[in-house]
Protein backbone atom coordinates (compact mmCIF):
# COMPACT_ATOMS: atom_id res chain seq x y z
CA UNK A 1 0.00 0.00 0.00
CA UNK A 2 2.62 2.46 1.02
CA UNK A 3 5.17 2.11 -2.13
CA UNK A 4 7.66 3.62 -1.89
CA UNK A 5 8.04 3.40 -5.87
CA UNK A 6 4.72 4.67 -6.60
CA UNK A 7 5.33 7.36 -4.66
CA UNK A 8 8.25 8.88 -6.29
CA UNK A 9 6.30 8.55 -10.06
CA UNK A 10 3.79 10.69 -8.75
CA UNK A 11 5.72 13.25 -7.53
CA UNK A 12 4.41 13.47 -4.11
CA UNK A 13 5.39 12.74 -0.44
CA UNK A 14 4.36 11.10 2.31
CA UNK A 15 2.43 13.61 4.87
CA UNK A 16 3.22 12.48 8.85
CA UNK A 17 1.90 13.97 11.72
CA UNK A 18 3.52 12.96 14.95
CA UNK A 19 2.36 12.44 17.90
CA UNK A 20 2.01 15.92 19.57
CA UNK A 21 0.92 17.75 16.66
CA UNK A 22 -2.50 18.93 15.76
CA UNK A 23 -3.71 19.64 12.55
CA UNK A 24 -7.36 21.77 12.64
CA UNK A 25 -9.14 22.59 9.81
CA UNK A 26 -9.23 21.32 5.52
CA UNK A 27 -6.60 19.00 5.48
CA UNK A 28 -5.51 17.92 2.04
CA UNK A 29 -2.52 15.77 0.44
CA UNK A 30 -1.61 14.59 -3.25
CA UNK A 31 0.40 12.13 -1.38
CA UNK A 32 0.04 8.99 1.09
CA UNK A 33 -1.33 10.13 4.65
CA UNK A 34 0.12 9.03 8.31
CA UNK A 35 -1.09 10.15 11.54
CA UNK A 36 -0.05 9.31 14.71
CA UNK A 37 -1.30 12.53 16.46
CA UNK A 38 -4.68 14.31 15.81
CA UNK A 39 -6.94 16.06 12.99
CA UNK A 40 -9.80 17.87 13.62
CA UNK A 41 -11.88 18.91 10.34
CA UNK A 42 -11.70 16.96 6.96
CA UNK A 43 -9.05 14.77 6.25
CA UNK A 44 -8.72 14.35 1.37
CA UNK A 45 -6.00 12.22 -0.36
CA UNK A 46 -5.69 10.58 -3.39
CA UNK A 47 -3.84 7.90 -2.09
CA UNK A 48 -3.33 5.99 1.04
CA UNK A 49 -4.33 7.04 4.70
CA UNK A 50 -2.90 5.13 8.21
CA UNK A 51 -4.37 6.25 11.25
CA UNK A 52 -1.58 5.04 13.81
CA UNK A 53 -2.81 3.86 17.78
CA UNK A 54 -2.34 6.80 19.05
CA UNK A 55 -3.94 9.22 16.46
CA UNK A 56 -7.15 10.80 17.03
CA UNK A 57 -9.05 11.48 14.19
CA UNK A 58 -12.55 14.03 14.56
CA UNK A 59 -12.89 14.40 11.03
CA UNK A 60 -14.57 13.35 7.44
CA UNK A 61 -12.30 10.97 5.63
CA UNK A 62 -11.57 10.41 1.58
CA UNK A 63 -9.02 8.71 0.88
CA UNK A 64 -7.83 5.76 -1.78
CA UNK A 65 -7.90 3.42 0.84
CA UNK A 66 -7.30 3.19 4.70
CA UNK A 67 -5.70 1.55 7.43
CA UNK A 68 -6.65 2.36 10.79
CA UNK A 69 -5.28 1.36 14.08
CA UNK A 70 -6.51 4.47 15.97
CA UNK A 71 -9.61 6.50 17.05
CA UNK A 72 -11.56 8.07 13.79
CA UNK A 73 -15.05 9.48 14.99
CA UNK A 74 -16.44 11.12 11.52
CA UNK A 75 -17.57 9.39 8.30
CA UNK A 76 -15.13 7.45 5.80
CA UNK A 77 -15.26 8.04 1.99
CA UNK A 78 -12.74 5.39 0.63
CA UNK A 79 -12.17 4.21 -2.72
CA UNK A 80 -11.11 0.98 -2.03
CA UNK A 81 -10.20 -0.84 0.70
CA UNK A 82 -10.38 -0.12 4.61
CA UNK A 83 -8.69 -1.68 7.09
CA UNK A 84 -9.85 -2.01 11.02
CA UNK A 85 -7.00 -3.44 12.67
CA UNK A 86 -7.64 -4.73 16.53
CA UNK A 87 -6.86 -1.43 18.29
CA UNK A 88 -9.42 0.63 15.91
CA UNK A 89 -12.63 2.62 17.18
CA UNK A 90 -14.22 3.95 14.49
CA UNK A 91 -17.54 5.84 15.44
CA UNK A 92 -19.51 6.97 11.83
CA UNK A 93 -20.42 5.37 8.29
CA UNK A 94 -17.96 3.65 6.69
CA UNK A 95 -18.01 3.36 2.73
CA UNK A 96 -15.19 1.49 0.43
CA UNK A 97 -15.28 -1.38 -1.51
CA UNK A 98 -13.84 -3.59 0.53
CA UNK A 99 -14.10 -3.95 4.01
CA UNK A 100 -11.31 -6.00 6.52
CA UNK A 101 -12.65 -5.44 10.21
CA UNK A 102 -10.05 -7.40 12.46
CA UNK A 103 -11.20 -9.04 15.93
CA UNK A 104 -11.07 -6.49 18.34
CA UNK A 105 -11.73 -3.59 16.02
CA UNK A 106 -14.84 -1.12 17.27
CA UNK A 107 -17.14 0.32 14.87
CA UNK A 108 -20.08 1.95 15.60
CA UNK A 109 -21.80 2.76 12.17
CA UNK A 110 -23.30 1.94 8.97
CA UNK A 111 -20.81 0.52 6.51
CA UNK A 112 -21.72 0.26 2.81
CA UNK A 113 -20.36 -1.51 0.20
CA UNK A 114 -20.97 -0.12 -3.22
CA UNK A 115 -22.25 -2.35 -5.87
CA UNK A 116 -22.70 -5.07 -3.58
CA UNK A 117 -26.89 -5.31 -2.81
CA UNK A 118 -27.20 -4.91 -6.47
CA UNK A 119 -25.04 -6.87 -8.25
CA UNK A 120 -26.47 -10.38 -5.71
CA UNK A 121 -29.69 -8.77 -7.02
CA UNK A 122 -28.75 -9.07 -10.50
CA UNK A 123 -27.44 -12.47 -10.36
CA UNK A 124 -30.28 -14.08 -7.40
CA UNK A 125 -33.21 -15.75 -9.05
CA UNK A 126 -36.55 -14.08 -8.82
CA UNK A 127 -37.47 -16.47 -6.64
CA UNK A 128 -35.28 -15.27 -3.61
CA UNK A 129 -36.36 -12.78 -1.27
CA UNK A 130 -35.16 -9.25 -1.91
CA UNK A 131 -33.51 -7.19 1.39
CA UNK A 132 -35.43 -3.80 1.96
CA UNK A 133 -32.08 -2.07 2.46
CA UNK A 134 -29.11 -1.47 0.93
CA UNK A 135 -27.05 -1.28 3.48
CA UNK A 136 -26.63 -3.05 6.42
CA UNK A 137 -25.31 -1.80 10.06
CA UNK A 138 -22.12 -3.88 11.45
CA UNK A 139 -21.19 -3.40 15.19
CA UNK A 140 -18.17 -5.75 16.00
CA UNK A 141 -17.35 -5.31 19.67
CA UNK A 142 -14.31 -7.58 21.52
CA UNK A 143 -16.07 -10.08 23.01
CA UNK A 144 -16.67 -10.59 26.38
CA UNK A 145 -14.57 -13.85 28.04
CA UNK A 146 -16.32 -14.64 31.58
CA UNK B 1 27.60 34.72 -21.74
CA UNK B 2 28.68 34.65 -18.49
CA UNK B 3 29.14 37.29 -15.43
CA UNK B 4 31.34 36.88 -12.70
CA UNK B 5 30.40 38.15 -9.63
CA UNK B 6 32.98 38.33 -6.99
CA UNK B 7 32.51 38.89 -3.29
CA UNK B 8 34.54 41.59 -1.63
CA UNK B 9 36.43 39.24 0.42
CA UNK B 10 37.74 37.05 -1.99
CA UNK B 11 39.77 39.95 -3.66
CA UNK B 12 41.86 39.66 -0.53
CA UNK B 13 45.44 38.49 0.08
CA UNK B 14 43.90 35.09 1.80
CA UNK B 15 42.27 33.77 -1.40
CA UNK B 16 44.48 35.73 -4.32
CA UNK B 17 45.93 32.07 -5.28
CA UNK B 18 43.08 30.32 -5.40
CA UNK B 19 41.52 33.09 -7.03
CA UNK B 20 44.60 33.03 -9.63
CA UNK B 21 44.04 29.28 -10.26
CA UNK B 22 40.42 29.65 -10.73
CA UNK B 23 40.64 32.46 -13.57
CA UNK B 24 43.79 30.59 -15.22
CA UNK B 25 41.38 27.42 -15.50
CA UNK B 26 38.46 29.60 -16.73
CA UNK B 27 40.67 30.94 -19.35
CA UNK B 28 41.65 26.87 -20.16
CA UNK B 29 38.16 26.12 -20.65
CA UNK B 30 37.18 29.97 -22.92
CA UNK B 31 34.33 30.96 -20.52
CA UNK B 32 35.97 34.21 -19.05
CA UNK B 33 33.48 36.72 -18.48
CA UNK B 34 33.04 40.42 -16.88
CA UNK B 35 33.28 40.67 -13.94
CA UNK B 36 31.22 42.69 -11.43
CA UNK B 37 32.42 42.97 -7.34
CA UNK B 38 30.30 43.59 -4.85
CA UNK B 39 30.79 46.33 -2.77
CA UNK B 40 28.99 48.73 0.18
CA UNK B 41 27.99 50.86 -2.90
CA UNK B 42 27.10 48.39 -5.61
CA UNK B 43 25.22 45.48 -4.82
CA UNK B 44 23.63 42.35 -6.10
CA UNK B 45 20.43 43.70 -7.60
CA UNK B 46 22.16 46.14 -9.82
CA UNK B 47 25.30 44.11 -11.32
CA UNK B 48 22.74 41.63 -12.33
CA UNK B 49 20.13 43.75 -13.75
CA UNK B 50 22.87 45.91 -15.67
CA UNK B 51 24.37 42.97 -17.30
CA UNK B 52 20.86 41.33 -17.93
CA UNK B 53 20.68 44.00 -20.18
CA UNK B 54 23.78 43.71 -21.98
CA UNK B 55 22.86 40.16 -22.36
CA UNK B 56 24.38 37.95 -19.57
CA UNK B 57 22.60 34.66 -19.24
CA UNK B 58 24.65 32.94 -16.66
CA UNK B 59 25.62 34.58 -13.63
CA UNK B 60 28.75 32.97 -11.57
CA UNK B 61 28.97 33.67 -8.00
CA UNK B 62 32.35 33.50 -6.51
CA UNK B 63 32.50 33.59 -2.89
CA UNK B 64 30.84 31.62 -0.08
CA UNK B 65 27.02 30.74 1.42
CA UNK B 66 27.07 34.07 2.18
CA UNK B 67 28.03 35.48 -1.32
CA UNK B 68 24.86 32.80 -2.83
CA UNK B 69 22.82 34.46 -0.40
CA UNK B 70 23.35 38.24 -1.78
CA UNK B 71 22.68 36.97 -5.46
CA UNK B 72 20.09 34.66 -5.31
CA UNK B 73 17.13 37.30 -4.85
CA UNK B 74 18.47 39.22 -7.50
CA UNK B 75 18.87 35.91 -10.43
CA UNK B 76 15.40 34.40 -9.38
CA UNK B 77 14.03 37.49 -10.23
CA UNK B 78 15.90 38.60 -13.37
CA UNK B 79 15.79 34.57 -14.23
CA UNK B 80 18.98 33.52 -14.94
CA UNK B 81 21.13 30.47 -14.64
CA UNK B 82 22.96 30.77 -11.86
CA UNK B 83 26.64 28.94 -11.30
CA UNK B 84 29.08 28.81 -8.02
CA UNK B 85 32.52 28.92 -7.61
CA UNK B 86 33.04 28.14 -3.62
CA UNK B 87 35.67 29.78 -2.28
CA UNK B 88 35.76 30.24 1.45
CA UNK B 89 35.32 28.52 4.05
CA UNK B 90 31.26 28.32 4.28
CA UNK B 91 30.18 25.58 1.28
CA UNK B 92 26.67 24.32 2.13
CA UNK B 93 25.30 25.63 -1.28
CA UNK B 94 28.83 23.72 -2.97
CA UNK B 95 28.08 20.75 -1.14
CA UNK B 96 24.19 20.98 -1.99
CA UNK B 97 25.05 21.63 -5.28
CA UNK B 98 27.95 18.77 -6.00
CA UNK B 99 30.57 21.50 -7.06
CA UNK B 100 33.99 21.33 -5.61
CA UNK B 101 35.84 24.26 -4.19
CA UNK B 102 38.12 26.60 -6.22
CA UNK B 103 39.65 26.22 -9.41
CA UNK B 104 37.78 22.19 -9.36
CA UNK B 105 34.48 24.13 -10.08
CA UNK B 106 35.57 25.39 -13.03
CA UNK B 107 35.06 22.20 -14.77
CA UNK B 108 31.64 21.83 -13.40
CA UNK B 109 30.82 24.92 -15.12
CA UNK B 110 32.32 23.97 -18.09
CA UNK B 111 30.29 20.84 -18.04
CA UNK B 112 27.09 22.63 -17.86
CA UNK B 113 24.54 20.45 -16.39
CA UNK B 114 21.42 22.14 -15.75
CA UNK B 115 18.70 21.49 -13.16
CA UNK B 116 15.81 23.41 -12.99
CA UNK B 117 15.05 24.51 -9.47
CA UNK B 118 11.90 25.62 -7.62
CA UNK B 119 13.16 28.55 -5.13
CA UNK B 120 11.43 29.73 -1.85
CA UNK B 121 9.81 33.00 -0.92
CA UNK B 122 9.63 34.25 2.31
CA UNK B 123 8.24 37.98 2.89
CA UNK B 124 8.60 38.52 -1.21
CA UNK B 125 12.34 37.58 -0.60
CA UNK B 126 13.73 34.72 -2.40
CA UNK B 127 15.70 31.92 -0.46
CA UNK B 128 17.35 28.59 -2.09
CA UNK B 129 17.71 26.14 0.68
CA UNK B 130 15.09 27.10 3.77
CA UNK B 131 13.77 28.65 6.35
CA UNK B 132 14.49 27.67 9.99
CA UNK B 133 12.87 28.58 13.40
CA UNK B 134 13.96 27.45 16.45
CA UNK B 135 11.65 26.00 18.69
CA UNK B 136 8.68 29.05 19.93
CA UNK B 137 6.03 29.94 20.46
CA UNK B 138 4.30 30.81 16.81
CA UNK B 139 0.87 29.73 14.94
CA UNK B 140 1.42 28.01 11.84
CA UNK B 141 -1.17 28.20 8.79
CA UNK B 142 -1.04 25.86 6.01
CA UNK B 143 -2.59 26.57 2.24
CA UNK B 144 -4.91 29.12 3.84
CA UNK B 145 -6.99 26.07 5.08
CA UNK B 146 -5.66 24.31 7.91
CA UNK B 147 -3.11 25.18 11.02
CA UNK B 148 -0.37 23.38 12.74
CA UNK B 149 -0.28 22.99 16.32
CA UNK B 150 1.93 21.29 18.49
CA UNK B 151 1.31 20.42 22.25
CA UNK B 152 4.50 21.68 23.08
CA UNK B 153 6.99 24.26 21.60
CA UNK B 154 8.85 22.64 18.49
CA UNK B 155 11.24 23.41 15.64
CA UNK B 156 10.07 24.48 12.40
CA UNK B 157 12.06 23.55 9.18
CA UNK B 158 10.04 24.96 5.44
CA UNK B 159 12.34 23.31 3.28
CA UNK B 160 13.30 23.78 -0.07
CA UNK B 161 16.49 22.16 -0.88
CA UNK B 162 17.23 21.62 2.56
CA UNK B 163 21.16 21.99 4.47
CA UNK B 164 23.64 20.32 5.95
CA UNK B 165 25.19 21.50 9.06
CA UNK B 166 28.24 20.68 9.26
CA UNK B 167 28.86 17.07 10.01
CA UNK B 168 25.37 16.44 10.79
CA UNK B 169 23.37 13.90 7.86
CA UNK B 170 22.04 16.40 5.48
CA UNK B 171 18.61 17.19 5.78
CA UNK B 172 17.13 17.79 2.67
CA UNK B 173 14.08 18.57 0.50
CA UNK B 174 13.29 18.19 -2.93
CA UNK B 175 13.81 21.13 -4.74
CA UNK B 176 12.46 19.99 -8.26
CA UNK B 177 8.77 19.09 -6.56
CA UNK B 178 6.57 22.11 -6.99
CA UNK B 179 6.63 22.12 -2.73
CA UNK B 180 7.90 22.88 0.36
CA UNK B 181 8.54 20.70 3.49
CA UNK B 182 7.64 21.58 6.74
CA UNK B 183 9.03 19.87 9.02
CA UNK B 184 8.18 20.44 12.98
CA UNK B 185 10.53 18.38 15.17
CA UNK B 186 8.50 18.56 19.04
CA UNK B 187 8.86 16.62 22.04
CA UNK B 188 6.75 14.39 23.71
CA UNK B 189 6.13 12.10 27.17
CA UNK B 190 8.95 12.63 29.35
CA UNK B 191 8.93 13.15 32.96
CA UNK B 192 11.45 13.61 35.63
CA UNK B 193 12.78 10.16 35.51
CA UNK B 194 12.80 9.86 31.78
CA UNK B 195 14.09 12.29 28.78
CA UNK B 196 11.13 13.81 25.82
CA UNK B 197 11.06 12.00 23.23
CA UNK B 198 11.12 14.07 19.69
CA UNK B 199 8.74 13.54 16.82
CA UNK B 200 9.15 14.63 13.23
CA UNK B 201 6.52 15.75 11.48
CA UNK B 202 6.72 16.06 7.72
CA UNK B 203 4.03 18.04 5.51
CA UNK B 204 4.53 19.20 1.54
CA UNK B 205 2.75 22.80 1.35
CA UNK B 206 2.94 25.46 -0.94
CA UNK B 207 1.91 28.13 1.24
CA UNK B 208 2.63 28.62 4.76
CA UNK B 209 2.05 31.47 7.32
CA UNK B 210 3.55 31.73 10.79
CA UNK B 211 2.76 34.33 13.12
CA UNK B 212 3.76 35.25 16.37
CA UNK B 213 3.04 38.10 19.04
CA UNK B 214 6.79 39.02 18.50
CA UNK B 215 9.36 38.67 16.05
CA UNK B 216 10.03 35.36 15.18
CA UNK B 217 13.87 34.61 15.30
CA UNK B 218 14.23 32.87 11.77
CA UNK B 219 17.11 31.64 9.62
CA UNK B 220 16.55 32.33 6.02
CA UNK B 221 19.34 30.06 4.01
CA UNK B 222 21.08 30.38 7.66
CA UNK B 223 21.06 34.00 7.82
CA UNK B 224 19.19 35.59 10.45
CA UNK B 225 15.90 36.91 9.84
CA UNK B 226 13.15 37.86 12.44
CA UNK B 227 9.83 39.29 11.95
CA UNK B 228 6.74 39.14 13.70
CA UNK B 229 4.72 37.28 10.72
CA UNK B 230 6.75 35.14 7.62
CA UNK B 231 4.49 34.29 4.57
CA UNK B 232 6.50 31.85 3.40
CA UNK B 233 5.95 29.94 -0.35
CA UNK B 234 6.92 28.13 -3.33
CA UNK B 235 7.92 29.51 -6.46
CA UNK B 236 7.68 26.13 -8.67
CA UNK B 237 10.70 25.63 -11.25
CA UNK B 238 12.50 29.34 -10.93
CA UNK B 239 15.85 28.86 -11.43
CA UNK B 240 18.02 27.28 -13.53
CA UNK B 241 21.70 26.12 -11.65
CA UNK B 242 24.67 24.34 -13.03
CA UNK B 243 25.05 21.41 -10.91
CA UNK B 244 28.21 18.54 -10.20
CA UNK B 245 27.15 15.10 -10.89
CA UNK B 246 27.96 14.62 -7.19
CA UNK B 247 24.85 16.67 -5.49
CA UNK B 248 22.81 15.81 -2.64
CA UNK B 249 19.43 17.62 -4.10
Amino acid sequence: MFNKETQKEAGSQDTIVAQGVRVEGDFKSHGNIIIEGEVHGTIRTERDLRVGEQARIVANVWAESAVVSGEVQGNMKIAERVELTPTSRVTGDIEAKTVSIAPGAILNGRCTMPGGPETIAATVPKSAKRSRTQTSIVEVEEPQIS
Amino acid sequence: MYYYIYDSFVQSKEHAKELAAVENRLADFGITGNIGRLSLFRDAGELVGDEVKRGAKTIVVVGDDSTVRKVIDAAAIARVTLAIIPIGAAQVFGRLLGIPSGAAAVEVLARRRLLTVDVGKVNGRYFLSQVRIPAGNFRMRCEGNFDLKSDRPGALQIRNMGWVAGDAAPELGDPQDGMLEAVIDAPTGGNWMHKATMRRSTIPVKKMVIEGDKPIPAFVDEEKYAHARLEVSIVPHRLRMIVGRDRLV
